[in-house]
């Protein structure tokens, strides 16, 4: 009787089964002897709810209940002087505001149209179009024509930064204007940043570490702030206020506990108004305030 | 005999990645990255018999949301391996410093050339071929044309090829 199933030809697939069971078998050894995890690791940010801007201060219920106290607001002297020595060099307006930068010497001064937006020798800014801004004491109004370097420095005998005019010029907006005024400037008591400062950093991150060195300060292995290593002589930082061992605790009130705080401040840079950073020097916690415009 | 032996050592390799736990390494992998602040969060995942596929993945380094990447596939048959990204979208605070999205990128990697890990960049913004040299630890990336990050395009040349990213690791 021949037979029709030779089972010589089930012998490579009983090996290749023994190989299998035996694949199976080492899989099982190795996850007993080194238990193998059987959760993956989640991301636990700090969520979506995000520290204000600003801080108020809350006041107390003895605070409540007495009355209030007049306070008298000392009335502003505008200071007397002259524009003279003033070059104008930066202009952004629009149709509702406009906000110029002013230098004399190595000081830069920001001031902008409306009640609050300051003076510079007593004197007001009244408009400002792409090329020029006129500014106002009393009765007097002198116009300041934007300061073009490349002429200053070509022609010794260039027109005189400060010249009097009355004719109001049309507003417009100045995007040349906008950048010469890149950078950060004192207004009173206030640091202004300039946005374009900001857009310019974001986009190119390596100009940030060649004028600032951090390095990450932990506590308890997590994450508490950045230690300033050193601040580049003249570098926008310095102008900030920030100093060689200051360690950065906070932006916005928001505590840095990862780099999802600075990297959101970032992301906002477009939309911000303000920024707070709460630095620790000398084991003294400071905030430094600025606007950013 | 000899022949039969042979082929069981052969077989063998193949049955063990087969039959492993590939989630459960990946839960592994996921830990040693954890260790240096990157986490995969997120994921959906599905084993195959050759590999792992990882769907809706968020990508986090140190704390910071890096991007969103629809479908990671990784497959191996062990002479030939093969992992693609697909669909990579990069956070808004990282879009301004590099390209904002990728299409797909694959790296593969195979026995015939064993020090060399073949890139490319498949995206009609950013579409580039590369390799990853393992002797020299050389990444090169060779674009068609340049990236519109400012950040990016200041760190390549541009030669005859198109132009060139080189980073050393």
């Amino acid at each position: 009787m021949s037979s029709v199933f030779n089972p010589k030809r089930l012998w490579p697939l009983l090996w290749i089964g023994a190989a299998a069971a035996l694949a199976k078998v080492i899989w099982v050894a190795v996850e007993w002897s080194l238990p193998l995890p059987t959760a993956g690791v989640e991301h636990t940010g700090s969520g979506v709810q995000h520290a204000l801007h600003y801080r108020y201060r809350l006041a107390s219920e003895a605070e409540l209940k007495a009355p209030p106290k007049p306070t008298k607001r000392p009335t502003p002297k505008p200071k007397q002087g002259s524009l003279a020595g003033y070059k104008l060099v930066g202009i952004y307006s629009t149709p509702k505001q406009a906000i110029v930068t002013l230098m004399k010497g190595t000081k830069s001064t920001v001031i902008s149209t409306g009640p609050k937006g300051g003076d510079v020798a007593g004197y007001r800014l009244k408009e400002a179009n792409a090329t020029a801004a006129v500014f106002v004491r009393g009765s007097e109004k002198v116009t300041l024509k934007l300061y073009d370097k490349q002429t200053s420095s070509s022609s010794k005998t260039a027109a005189p930064v400060a010249s009097m005019e009355s004719k109001p010029a049309p507003k417009a907006v100045s995007k040349e204007a906008v950048k010469q005024s890149a950078g950060i400037v004192e207004r009173g008591d206030t640091k202004v940043i300039s946005r374009t400062l900001i857009e310019e950093y974001t986009q190119n991150p390596d100009k940030i570490w060649k004028n600032i060195g951090l390095y990450e300060v932990k506590n308890g292995g997590k994450l508490d702030g950045f230690k300033v290593r050193f601040v580049r002589r003249g570098s926008p930082f310095e102008k900030l206020g920030l100093k060689r061992g200051d360690v950065i605790k906070a932006i916005n009130g928001e505590p840095i506990t990862d780099y999802a705080t600075p990297m959101r401040m970032l992301r906002d840079a477009d939309t911000i108004d303000d920024l707070s950073l709460t630095i620790e020097r000398n084991h003294e916690e400071q905030e430094l305030k600025y606007e950013v415009q | 005999m000899v022949k039969k032996i042979l082929l069981f050592l052969v077989v063998l390799p193949w049955l063990l990645w087969a039959f492993a736990p590939k989630k459960e390494l990946y839960y592994l992998l996921e830990q040693r990255l954890a260790r240096q602040d990157i986490v995969l969060s997120g994921e959906a995942l599905s084993e195959t018999p050759v590999g792992l596929s990882i769907d809706h993945a968020t990508l986090y380094a140190k704390g910071v949301r890096v991007a969103a990447i629809e479908h990671i596939s990784l497959w191996s048959l062990l002479l030939y391996t093969r992992g693609s990204v697909e669909q990579v979208r990069l956070d808004t605070s990282l879009a301004r410093m590099l390209p904002p999205a990728v299409r797909k990128a694959t790296a593969t990697h195979s026995v015939l050339a064993p020090t060399t890990i073949a890139l490319r960049i498949d995206d009609p913004q950013l579409a580039a071929t590369g390799t990853i040299d393992l002797r020299t630890r050389t990444l090169r990336l060779v674009f068609a044309k340049a990236p519109s990050a400012e950040m990016l395009t200041r760190k390549m040349k541009q030669t005859k090829e198109g132009w060139v990213y080189e980073q050393r690791f």
